[in-house]
């Protein structure tokens, strides 16, 4: 009976050493100034599946070091999106993101700036918790409505929190799904007007570039992504040139 | 041997001739299109070219290497040329940054930038036109010391500019950083050959970081309409000065004093306060040090040593405050902890700081303290009882500034990327339990104020409530089988619909209704009503045991009630 009960405890400590393994296989890369092997060992560990926001920064921080910049700013972007208040992210993020663009980034739009303080999960919690108390609050004083007058002050309040929060949880979710992002990884990439590599090239961008995703079409087996910067630039490019959230 | 010496002597006078030259052609171009860059070394065969910087927004593709020997005056002569494409994802003015090569003696050999200018789309259309936008700039030195700063200010042309979207223009030479990443600006229209442009003008100041000479370019992109009309579409430019000629020399190393960190400005100004005289050994003492006065004063470390004998020394914090619009004048301030450990101690030794001045081209040392100290209390042995962590012991925020924050050690909790709860149905469906809830209570007491306000209805509802309850129990058999029990249902269903009827409370209602002449039954109902009533008299009071007749009970009574109704 032992020795069954020994199997599943054997089983999860060498799921756990293999975990640790790449994590700290990276580091040790990283710090005898191998950072493609970080990087590798890093990524092995992503593959997984398992996943946390300091997996996500090491991974950008040796993006950088690597001279990858695209790569660092989505894996920094990464990191926020799992721990949106890491100040050593947004630090860093900015740091890059000065590199990239010469010290003048562009700046977030002010939806996503009052969405970023918390995850979709947080804004979620928080709208429904505040959403449950009001609706009990409620039922229960038609239950009884003598205690109608009790917190006649404070249930208002509560509501329109409640209303606010879920309105953000949702709109923070829209800006995640209906707003899908990427960062471009190569040196340079032609941005053409349709998506063939036989169409005319209408300008280019360069590593680190970040876009929106619009549209995405599969044409002789290649995957193209209709994307637009910023400063409002369309066009087409192969989907291998950058780096998306997994959806 | 001699060989050797001959070729080593023929390699250097080779590299010693080289030059290196780019040349751009054509100097206008159409957005789109691509300009021709060469490159040409000549005296020695170079392997590569590298460009100083990656400007933004401009490609490079190489096209070719070519090499070609000539003969002159019986000495054979090697040069090569890089061919280059190169390309912009905007129209506007751009400078072509300098391209570089290292020679094997450690010679650097650096080709000039060219500035060209690339068109919009229907370039024909707008060739004879005014540029969209330029840059002109400001420059008060064009030799300065490493580590100095100058004052720039930049004005930037612009036509139909969009409101929302002022950047900066950026320093984009190596060797350069501004004092002041976002300035202050001023805006005017100002007329430039016949055009009316808005001009933004930027006041900032510049510091040298690195030694040579360098052609100091400002560059940025910035976004317009593409016409006057309101609604016009907004594109990007790229908008860039002409290359300014700057010369960096490196401090003089001669009466360079050992602690020298670098600083570097004009009658700088030292100040040092102790915050304590008397302490215990362990107690902290609070050292305040001030440098001010016209220099780049963000970069300057904390003066004196790190290790004071006798004392152990925290990191220092510093804060820094600027004057004037450019930040070309500053007030540094270092606060820095220090814990004396031994009762010997009798003073803070004096402490120095070293710059070099611009006006007197001297390296000046500037002195503060010995502070008198009293200590008292016993000997602290370093290492063993060290005193107790203090507060503020962080970097220098300056210091961390710029700085890219160091690896996570731990991975943290490893665990699939979560998705979204509300993409989850189970989260959903929970989350409508309480809505339920509130919707199925709400609804419950409204029904409740309707029927309080309503009686008729509720009486008619909790009547036909009883009715069917009591038919239920009617159709049984067990109360088929004891009339008794048969009867008085049959008589709880019509006290209530009579009372209900006549509006009068169904308790209090027995046969002598039948000669009521409100009862508001006549005929062959009344009739059924006396049928019912005689069998229930029969049954309950007479006792005559004769079975119970349900089909005909039943059918009177639905002629009572639906006459009711």
């Amino acid at each position: 009976m032992k020795r069954f009960l020994l199997i599943p405890m054997f089983a999860s400590a060498l799921y756990g050493s293999d975990e640790l393994s790449n994590f700290s296989n990276g580091n040790d890369a990283f710090e005898a100034g191998n950072f493609s092997g970080a990087i590798t060992n890093y990524q092995a560990q992503l593959e997984t599946g398992l996943t946390s926001p300091a997996l996500h920064f090491n991974l950008a921080h040796a993006s950088y070091e690597a001279g990858q910049l695209g790569r660092s700013i989505f894996h920094y972007r990464r990191t926020l999106t799992l721990a949106p208040r890491d100040g050593d992210a947004q630090q860093n993020l900015g740091r890059v993101r000065d590199e990239v663009h010469n010290g003048t980034p562009p700046k977030a739009g002010f939806w996503r700036r009052l969405t970023g303080y918390f995850t979709i999960n947080e804004w979620t919690l928080a709208a429904v918790t505040l959403l449950t108390i009001w609706w009990f609050w409620l039922a229960a004083i038609n239950w009884r409505p003598q205690w109608r007058k009790r917190g006649a002050v404070v249930r208002p309040i509560i509501g329109t929190a409640a209303v606010i929060l879920a309105a953000v949880a949702i709109l923070s979710l829209r800006l995640e799904t209906n707003q899908p992002w990427a960062v471009v990884v190569e040196k340079e990439v032609s941005v053409r007007y349709g998506p063939v590599g036989a169409s005319p090239e209408q300008f280019k961008w360069f590593d680190g570039a970040e876009l929106r995703v619009r549209d995405t079409h599969t044409a002789n087996g290649v995957e193209w992504i209709l994307a637009q910067d910023p400063p409002g630039r369309q066009g087409w490019l192969p989907a291998k040139a950058v780096l998306r959230p997994n959806r | 041997m001699r060989g050797y010496i001959f070729i080593l002597l023929c390699l250097g006078t080779t590299v010693h001739a080289a030059t290196l030259t780019a040349t751009l052609k054509p100097g206008t171009i159409k957005q789109g299109d691509s300009a021709i860059l060469t490159v040409r070394c000549e005296g020695y065969e170079l392997a590569t070219v590298d460009p100083e910087r990656t400007p933004s927004g401009m490609g490079f593709s190489f096209r070719g290497r070519e090499k070609q020997l000539t003969s002159l005056d019986g000495a054979d002569k090697v040069s090569v040329t890089f061919t280059y494409l190169v390309t912009t994802s905007k129209s506007g003015g751009y400078v072509v940054p300098a391209f570089t090569a290292k020679l094997p003696n450690g010679d650097l050999l650096r080709s000039e930038p060219l500035t060209f200018m690339v068109l919009d789309r229907d370039g024909d259309a707008v060739a004879g036109r005014q540029p969209n936008g330029f840059i002109k700039v400001q420059i008060d030195q064009s030799k300065v010391f490493l580590g100095q700063s100058f004052s720039v200010t930049m004005e930037l042309f612009v036509l139909r500019l969009l409101p929302s979207d002022l950047p900066v223009p950026q320093l984009t030479t190596p060797g350069f950083r501004f004092t002041r990443k976002r300035p202050e600006f001023f805006r005017t229209v100002r007329l430039e050959n016949g055009t009316r442009y808005d001009v933004f003008v930027f006041k900032t100041g510049a510091v040298a970081t690195k030694v040579g000479k360098r052609n100091i370019v400002f560059e940025t992109a910035v976004t317009v309409r593409d016409s006057n009309n309101l609604f016009g579409k907004r594109k990007q430019i790229q908008v860039t000065s002409n290359p300014i000629a700057m010369e960096v020399v490196p401090l003089p190393a001669e009466g360079r004093p050992a602690n020298f960190s670098g600083a570097v400005g004009s009658n700088l100004l030292f100040k040092v306060k102790a915050g304590s005289t008397a302490v215990n050994t362990g107690d902290p003492v609070n050292l305040s040090l001030e440098i001010s006065g016209r220099g780049a004063l963000d970069q300057t470390t904390v003066p004196g040593s790190d290790q004071w004998e006798g004392f152990k020394l925290y990191p220092a914090k510093s804060n820094i405050k600027f004057l004037g619009t450019r930040h070309l004048y500053a007030f540094k301030n270092f606060e820095r902890i220090i814990v004396p450990l031994r009762p010997d101690i009798t003073e803070v030794p004096k402490i120095e700081f070293v710059y070099f001045d611009i006006g007197t081209k001297k390296y000046v040392t500037r002195t503060a303290g010995p502070f008198p100290l009293r200590v008292t209390g016993p000997a602290i042995q370093t290492g063993i009882g060290d005193p107790p962590k203090l507060p503020n012991t962080q970097l220098e925020p300056d210091q961390k500034a710029g700085k890219m924050e160091p690896l996570r050690r731990a991975p943290g909790v490893l665990e699939p990327a979560p998705s979204p709860l509300l993409t989850r149905p189970w989260f959903l469906v929970a989350q409508a339990t309480p809505l339920l809830a509130w919707l199925l209570l709400l609804s419950w007491r409204r029904r409740q104020i309707y029927l309080e306000k309503h009686p008729a209805v509720a009486r008619r509802i909790r009547v036909q409530k009883l009715t069917r309850k009591t038919m239920r129990t009617l159709r049984q058999s067990n109360t088929q089988a004891d009339p008794d029990a048969f009867h008085a249902n049959v008589q709880i269903i019509l006290r209530e619909h009579l009372g209900m009827a006549m509006n009068r409370p169904a308790e209090g209602i027995g046969r002598e209704i039948l000669e009521d002449e409100a009862l508001p039954l006549s005929g062959e109902n009344l009739a059924a009503l006396e049928r019912l009533h005689e069998r229930n008299q029969l049954a309950r009071f007479a006792h005559v045991q004769e079975p119970v007749n349900a089909p005909l009970n039943f059918k009177d009574l639905d002629r009572v009630i639906l006459a009711l109704q």
